[in-house]
């Protein structure tokens, strides 16, 4: 960091409100922090934490019936008071934003190229250009986020891929030259290998422009990697700032501690990860004292007594933790033991009897030319007991692959049997049969928000599966009560909706209905990666439980690396349809195809040289 | 999308809407045997029912042939342009719809024009001013007016602009021109009310929508001008709802006309076919909802058209489809 860099944003006390049915809550509540001329910051937080309010009030852009309070100094403009005429003046000149969603970011009825001029036309150099001269001034900007096909311009946003569209959205963001970019999750809906180059491409536009920038994520690798100085916030409140690289080493807020151990580490299976207790609470009003108190094995009545506020702590670093002195030692002790937790090796027994067998197995969509194959010539086998995972990127096949061995996809060729049945026959199995299969094998979806019927209680939704177990009737039937025990929940969740669960909740719930059909396969797609890093921890610890104590077997679709590490025994890499590695979880030390290699390196590491490699050899 | 596909797609929909216009024209034509009492009597008109006339009638009409050789005979004459003789003036049925046919297009094109112009701008305040005072009155206007029954406004607006003020004449179709645009205000008036409501809905919730989307938030963060974000951004991505309104809005014109045009004494095909229907002129009714189903079809598919004009998603899909 510069030395004498002078402040470009100030923010103090930013508190942001909604008033819903007459009650004022608030949603974010005394948020200090600050910005230098060309540095990055990172604000990381689980949802909830209020982390995009907080920027979005910042360019005033807060959904209606949302309202700021505070300071925010930007360029020497009060951001939270400015009249709209004055903001228009801010909003693209002074500071702009990058959005999460590149599928959402773009007018999906305007050209690429449209984009770009539509804010440039503000600029009189651009004004003063011919035609030809303006193609060129387009072009360069694209190429400047990396798209060199000067085909892109015509082009609509729906015709190109994810990660095209979020360097379209960035060259868009850029166009007006801001002084200060907002990356609001810019690579959360982008795969791995992607993420990694999007985050590259930022980084070294940011240096390059000598910009500043502000990174919102959840993902605190990804902040430490990316960022100067990180802050952390959580149910509305700042908890702790600091150096990317001493908060990683030494958090000094429980909270932060918290998120850091519950991140599933890449290199090693632990035999349990670490935990935060509890869940978000849900926003009341205004309060007095620490928000995650109720959550804190430190703390003291006077944590939610006395009034909290992110304090300096000396090195440049912060905290909110009244307690940050008394416990400073408790807390890098308890560090050191989540990275050198206890270690368990996969285990897995190879004489179980093979439950799933698919040999030479492909799965294409239509007919003749326009015919897209899926899957091609997909081989696995799952034992008894055995926990699989299925690792790819968007487009590998293995949501496909998973959903046919359910019967919800058909498979176009090869041999697949699942218990001993032929599942290639499809429509022409006996009912027997078909029971017995959509009882042996049940599947989680990855969205809990949509996967649960909003109009029916859990206990319905889990009574009716267990009526379903009842007509095969082979095995005892769980009740809703026994159900609910087995997934962590309390009896009285029974009478609830989904409406009043959180993201954890229902992909419990989720879980527990796939268990009252008893199954003795369990497909899970992608059940965590909607949700935030503390609730992940608790329900891959869960189903580590869940297949400890009753021999269930796990096919588990994901993205995700370091979950696989804590989940499989074994893993089939995917790409494009194919199997391009197989083998124990010991592929993830030694791979030997090159796309193993790949997804390895483009998980998010906290060091930064992570994102560094690429970026400095743009420099020399 | 290649203009090929686009041909190809345009020709689909055209066999699909010509197979469904055969359907349609089978529950038409069936609708002389289902009407009560002996089609011969119905076909009589005013001529004397004597054994020579009612022979003359089944032979002319083909009575005694099976219903569906009779049907098929209707069809390929229909498809000749020709479909038969009012039963009380002897006029061929198609010329009597050709005379009429051009009051109620114009009728037609002006209700059109008075409910967009109208429901597009105010659909687009109610939406951004959602809750706010704007849109409770626009709301409540669109209530009120939706559920006036057309025929009512009809005579309402007779008695105040023609009756009370003397603004404008209350039937007839006029001369042409300026005194036809004259005569067709207060029609068009009385049949927009309630189709303005119609796009008025349509647009406020799809401009809400609109105005929620990532793309409004991230073109407003990066300062692209006010102007260009309401026309470019929330109004373009709104048209396809209202466009599927503009069609419906159409096809409730046409059926509409029925009563508005008996309203203000209006020469055209609703006129034309409520007479009909009242002397029991079986040839006349078949042929005009015959034509009022086809102009619907023709609607439909133009709406569909427009879709892929305005989105460019849609032209894929539904090119590849």
């Amino acid at each position: 960091m510069t030395e004498h860099a002078s402040r470009l944003l100030d923010v103090a006390g930013l508190t942001i409100g909604v008033r819903t049915g007459g009650e004022q809550r608030i949603l974010v509540d005394g948020v200090d922090l600050h910005l230098d001329l060309g540095e990055t910051i990172g604000i990381v937080g689980e949802s909830g934490s209020g982390k995009s309010l907080s920027v979005r009030s910042l360019l005033q852009l807060l959904p209606a019936g949302f309202t700021a309070t505070g300071a925010a100094q930007l360029s020497g403009v009060n951001v939270l008071t400015a009249s709209e005429r004055d903001m228009r003046r801010v909003r693209g000149r002074q500071a702009s934003m990058i959005l999460q969603d590149p599928f959402t970011m773009l007018n999906p009825l305007m050209r690429v190229g449209r984009h770009l001029e539509e804010v440039l036309r503000e600029k009189p150099e651009y004004r003063a250009m011919s035609k030809p001269e303006r193609r060129a001034e387009v072009q360069r900007r694209l190429e400047e986020v990396g798209i060199t096909d000067p085909g892109v311009a015509r082009r609509y946003p729906f015709q190109l891929s994810g990660g095209m569209r979020q360097r379209v959205g960035i060259a868009a963001t850029l166009a007006t030259d801001p002084a200060l970019i907002i990356a609001d999750e810019p690579t959360t809906a982008l795969d791995a290998v992607t993420q990694q180059e999007i985050l590259e491409l930022l980084i070294s536009i940011q240096r390059q422009r000598r910009m500043s920038m502000i990174m919102i994520t959840h993902d605190l690798r990804v902040a430490f990697a990316a960022c100067d100085r990180v802050y952390v916030m959580y149910a509305g409140a700042m908890m702790e700032a600091g150096p990317s690289d001493e908060l990683s080493r030494s958090p000094r807020h429980p909270y932060t501690l918290g998120l850091l151990a519950s991140e599933p580490p890449l290199d090693r299976r632990l035999a349990r990860l670490p935990v935060i207790q509890g869940e978000l609470p849900s926003v009341r009003d205004q309060q007095v004292g620490c928000r995650f108190a109720e959550r804190c094995e430190w703390a003291t009545p006077d944590c939610t007594q006395e009034r909290v506020r992110l304090a300096p702590i000396g090195d440049d670093r912060s905290s909110a933790c009244l307690r940050v002195d008394e416990i400073g030692r408790e807390l890098a002790a308890r560090f050191e033991t989540v990275e050198h937790g206890a270690v368990e090796a996969a285990h897995q027994d190879l004489s179980a009897p093979v439950i799933v067998a698919l040999e030479g197995v492909s799965k294409t969509y239509g007919h003749g030319n326009g015919a897209v194959a899926a899957l091609e010539d997909v081989s696995l086998t799952i034992r008894q007991g055995q926990a699989v995972a299925l690792v790819g990127e968007s487009g590998s096949g293995k949501t496909t692959l998973g959903r046919c061995l359910v019967g919800l996809e058909s498979v176009s060729r090869g041999t697949a049997e699942v218990f001993g049945i032929d599942i290639t026959r499809g429509a022409k199995l006996p009912r027997s049969d078909v029971r017995t299969w959509r009882s042996k094998v049940q599947y989680v979806f990855q969205d809990p928000y949509s996967s649960l019927n909003p109009r029916m209680t859990i206990g319905q939704t889990l009574a009716e599966a267990g009526r379903q177990a009842a007509l095969v009737g082979d095995a005892p039937v769980l009740s809703v009560e026994e159900v609910l025990e087995r997934v962590g929940l309390r009896a009285q969740y029974a009478a609830r909706r989904p409406s009043a669960l959180s993201g954890g909740e229902r992909q419990r719930v989720a879980i527990g209905r796939a268990l009252a059909l008893n199954p003795e396969l369990l497909i899970c797609d992608e059940p965590v990666s909607a949700l935030d890093v503390s609730v992940q921890a608790q329900v891959l610890n869960l189903l580590n439980d869940i297949r400890r104590e009753t021999g269930i077997a796990l096919l588990f679709i994901t993205h995700d690396l370091a979950v696989v590490r804590q989940v499989a025994d074994t893993v089939y890499v995917l790409e494009k349809g194919r199997v391009v590695e197989t083998g124990s979880a010991q592929v993830l030390d030694s791979p030997s195809s090159g796309y193993t290699k790949q997804l390895l390196e483009a998980v998010p590491r906290t060091s930064s040289d992570w994102l560094g490699k690429r970026s400095q050899m743009g420099k020399a | 999308m290649t203009l090929r596909s686009t041909l190809r797609y345009v020709l689909g929909r055209l066999g699909g809407a010509a197979i469904l216009l055969v359907v349609y024209s089978f529950g038409i034509y069936s609708l002389l045997a289902l009407a009560p009492g002996d089609p011969v009597r119905l076909l009589l008109g005013n001529l004397p029912a004597t054994p020579e006339t009612m022979d003359a009638i089944r032979v002319r009409y083909n009575l005694d042939d099976p219903f569906f050789v009779q049907y098929w005979n209707w069809l390929t004459d229909a498809l000749h342009l020709d479909l038969g003789q009012s039963v009380l003036t002897g006029q061929d049925v198609s010329s009597a719809i050709l005379e009429r046919a051009g009051v109620t297009v114009q009728l037609g094109l002006l209700t059109f024009l008075i409910t967009m112009a109208l429901g597009i701008p105010l659909g687009m305040v109610a939406g951004l001013r959602r809750g706010r005072f704007a849109d409770r009155v626009v709301s409540q206007l669109a209530m009120f007016s939706v559920s006036a029954p057309s025929f009512a406004v009809g005579i309402l607006l007779i008695i105040v602009f023609a009756g009370q003020l003397n603004w404008l004449p209350s039937i007839g179709a006029g001369e042409g021109g300026a005194d036809r645009l004259r005569h067709l205000i207060l029609p068009a008036v009385a049949l927009s009310t309630a189709t303005i409501a119609l796009v008025v809905r349509y647009t406020r919730t799809a401009v809400i929508e609109v105005a929620g989307q990532d793309y409004i938030i991230a073109a407003r963060a990066r300062g692209v001008k006010p102007s260009r974000l309401l026309f470019n951004y929330v109004l373009r991505n709104s048209l396809v709802p209202v466009i599927t309104a503009a069609g419906v809005v159409l096809s409730f014109v046409m059926v509409g006309a029925v009563v508005v045009e008996a309203t203000f004494a209006l020469p055209g095909l609703g006129s034309l076919l409520v007479s009909a229907v009242q002397q029991k002129d079986l040839p006349i009714v078949q042929g005009v909802t015959l034509v009022i189903a086809a102009a619907v079809f023709l609607i439909n598919l133009v709406t569909d058209l427009a879709y892929l004009a305005v989105d460019p998603r849609i032209a894929v899909d539904g090119a590849s489809r």
